[in-house]
């Protein structure tokens, strides 16, 4: 038996650190840590509740945007602002925006090298892998010369050693299995990704501001003006500029991205049945065209909101209630005047207490408290959030468009939809909400354009912008979001015009959680019990199911024996 | 369609052959430096010049680096490069290699978005890196009074950096030039 510690797990800000248990091959227990703290709930009381999505936005490395959104929706609600239509297409529009980009990157730079080996790409025959890649797409760039050249570009690459993102890889490694042409085109898609990234980030310029950190936000509406024929606004050239950037976007993810995506799925079909975890998936709902209701979250939008508990996917989802949501601090590094409450958000305390080992350490204290992260819970329940949450909620709502879409990816890979909870399985619904959500992006700008055209040009409820015109007393407000890797909310309580109390409740906090007062484990805790690990030097298997969730933070993980002894500490860039 | 304000209307932040990035996170004290002295090198604007706020984007800062003829990075760095305070300059070669490059997070993002772009063949030509040791790194908004007392510092090491870059003219922009936000002028 042994234990095993990873860390980092993503390439991407943050810092995540998973300890598993090691047995007779495969894990048997795992834990997941955040070992840093971002304070931002302390860092915003006692500020003016307008500026707080300025502040909010630097929660997350990547996602800032998302946060800017919840930020103000969550004040909105307080204050009884009701951003007008044009202000909630332009929010959804640049939401849907980064959801596709960040989808699209994610897969390219950090999943698909779980199940590519570049290196093995040596070995392919252009020729052959041209044949293949026009048997399974249209995509024009399947030629034998372009295979060849980025074939070319791959091996000076290696052989100069300063491999950047492939430095880590457990390359060669026994458990990948794809043929050196799938290893190429799969290689040749990922530097056509970097292209699509350069382009489709300029929607975010063109409608957002100054990117990469939105400035438009207001409490009420966007700052951004929209009017077709002015020059200091955004315009019809603004708008039919993006339409040119998304549709360049759905050809690349309905060309590349999915027929990848099937190709890898169909390579590796018992990775369904691995990394299933809790089975029980929460969504709040989001990217509706309706106006926003009362603390609660955005309904009849393009992602029906519910609960899916212990993998039942026969009966339609409950409805989500918001006040079901409460945290626990029994395993955080936080002190609840009463150590074992579960506090909903709008009561939420935030007072660290660090009683970790002093870093650098070789192990935590998982029976005591070992991590930043507060442990989120759904009346009582663990929830695991994101796109395959949104996508099995939408499917067993029997959704217009969900549904047939996810039928269909079953249908072509000869899967029921018990094999979306797995690991391939988010990977796979990761993909398909990526379709969705860049076909959809095209409508909300078609909406746009004509909302505008036909004289509404309102971008900003001006009304309940002074603390002057907001109720008395405490106002609580909460803003839902339906973010990239899953259900966010920020919860507000706001007194004499200052934010009282503030509390985020962020997708990698459901997924990353530690175990609550009960001992419950969290998504990505239950996820990893059961994943193979043929070889404890090189955790392949581990990062599969962990990347599978998209974690928002860097990570370390380590492997311990039966004794206790670190086996291995993995760093993954 | 020829009219200049139609062109003005679709620049986008990656047209400019130079671009100074800031990254950091302001919500970190004194990690945010970098994103405070970008603000204060970006007003007024320097033309031929992108100032961007690269927050902590780490990897997804390629698209932003892509294409450009140079690139230099403000950033809090590594205490093994003295006090608290002090002004360094990291050359080119050590940060592509990410020698001497702080080993957080989204240091090493850049260094991995850098080495996307040498793969994709749209590397920068000239890259360097202009950095203060922080004083502290913990939650907080804003910086320690010993580092807000050295941006000013930062940024004139940045300023030359530009000027041997030849990008700086020798005369000061005037403060009243209009700002260009990309996307709605």
């Amino acid at each position: 038996m042994s234990r095993l510690v990873i860390d980092p797990v993503s390439r991407i800000e943050g810092h995540l650190r998973v300890e598993v248990q090691v047995d007779g091959g495969q894990v048997t227990e795992a834990y997941a840590s955040s070992t840093m703290w971002r304070g931002i709930e302390t860092i915003l009381t006692g500020r003016d509740p307008r500026d707080a999505w300025l502040f909010a936005q630097r929660i997350c490395g990547v996602c800032t945007s998302v946060h800017a959104l919840a930020s103000v929706r969550a004040v909105e609600d307080a204050v009884g602002a009701v951003p007008p239509l044009n202000a909630r297409l332009l929010r959804d529009l640049i939401a849907t925006s980064l959801c596709v980009h960040d989808h699209v990157v994610h897969f390219y730079h950090l999943q698909a090298l779980d199940w590519v080996d570049p290196t093995a790409a040596l070995a392919a025959d252009p020729v052959r892998a041209a044949a293949l890649a026009q048997s399974i797409s249209d995509y024009p760039r399947s030629t034998a010369g372009l295979f060849a050249s980025v074939q070319t570009r791959l091996k000076v690459f290696l052989e100069s050693g300063k491999i950047g993102p492939f430095t880590n890889g457990y390359w060669g490694h026994p458990a990948y299995r794809l043929s050196p042409e799938l290893n190429l085109i799969a290689f040749s898609h990922y530097l056509d990704a970097l292209d699509f990234q350069r382009d489709y980030i300029r929607v975010h310029a063109l409608l957002g501001g100054k990117n990469p950190h939105p400035q438009t936000y207001v409490v009420g509406g966007m700052a951004s003006p929209i009017d077709l024929n002015s020059q200091d606004a955004i315009n019809a050239n603004t708008l039919q500029e993006v339409t040119q950037i998304l549709q360049r976007g759905l050809e690349f993810v309905e060309q590349v991205f999915l027929p990848d995506l099937q190709a890898i799925g169909a390579a590796y079909p018992e990775w369904t049945t691995y990394g299933r975890g809790l089975g029980s998936y929460m969504v709040f709902g989001d990217y509706s065209l309706s106006p926003p209701g009362i603390a609660r979250p955005p309904r009849d939008g393009l992602f029906p909101g519910g609960i899916i508990r212990n993998g039942n996917l026969s009966a339609k989802p409950e409805p989500f209630d918001p006040s079901g949501i409460a945290e626990s601090v029994a395993h955080s590094w936080f002190r609840y005047d009463d150590p074992g409450a579960a506090l909903p958000p709008w009561k939420g305390e935030t007072t660290p207490q660090y009683t970790g080992p002093e870093p650098p350490f070789e192990q935590l204290d998982v029976a005591g408290k070992y991590t930043w992260l507060k442990a989120p819970r759904y009346q009582g329940a663990a929830m695991e959030v994101g796109p395959v949450a949104r996508m099995l909620v939408g499917y067993t709502s029997g959704d217009a468009r969900i549904r047939p879409l996810v039928q269909g990816a079953l249908d072509a890979l000869h899967l029921p939809p018990e094999a979306l909870m797995s690991t391939l399985g988010r990977v796979v619904a990761r993909g398909l909400e990526t379709r969705l959500m860049a076909q959809y992006s095209l409508e909300l700008v078609n909406r746009l354009r004509d909302n505008v055209a036909a004289g509404d040009l309102a971008v900003a409820d001006t009304g309940r912008w002074r603390p002057t015109s907001w109720p008395e007393g405490a106002l609580l407000g909460v803003g839902f979001h339906e973010a990239p890797r899953g259900s966010l909310s920020h919860w507000v309580v706001i007194e004499d015009g200052r934010i009282r109390n503030y509390q985020a409740v962020v997708p990698t906090t459901w997924n990353a959680s530690p175990r609550d007062a009960e001992g419950n484990p969290g998504a990505y805790e239950a996820a990893l019990v059961g994943t193979p690990v043929a070889d404890p030097q090189r955790p392949l298997e581990i990062l599969r199911t962990l990347h599978s969730f998209d974690p928002c933070m860097a990570c370390a993980a380590h492997i311990y024996d039966a004794e206790g002894r670190d086996i291995i500490e993995v760093r993954v860039q | 369609m020829t009219d200049p304000a139609d062109l003005r209307a679709s620049t986008t932040p990656t047209d400019a052959p130079v671009l100074v990035l800031g990254i950091g996170n302001e919500l970190l004290g004194d990690d945010g430096v970098g994103v405070v002295a970008a603000r204060r090198l970006g007003t007024p604007p320097i033309p031929g010049v992108d100032v961007l706020d690269g927050g902590t984007l780490g990897l997804m800062l390629m698209p932003y680096l892509a294409g450009r003829d140079a690139v230099l990075i403000l950033d809090a760095v590594s205490t093994a490069h003295g006090r608290p305070g002090d002004v360094i300059v990291i050359p080119d070669g050590d940060v592509r290699r990410g020698h001497g490059v702080r080993a957080t997070a989204h240091d090493i993002g850049l260094v991995d978005a850098l080495a996307a772009t040498e793969l994709a063949g749209c590397a920068p030509r000239r890259v360097a890196l202009v950095g203060v040791v922080p004083e502290s790194v913990t939650e907080r908004w804003g910086l320690s009074p010993l580092l807000d007392a050295r941006v000013d510092a930062l940024v004139d090491a940045a300023r030359s950096v530009l000027a041997e870059w030849s990008v700086l003219a020798e005369e000061p922009v005037l403060a009243e030039q209009k700002v260009q936000v990309p996307g709605h002028a």
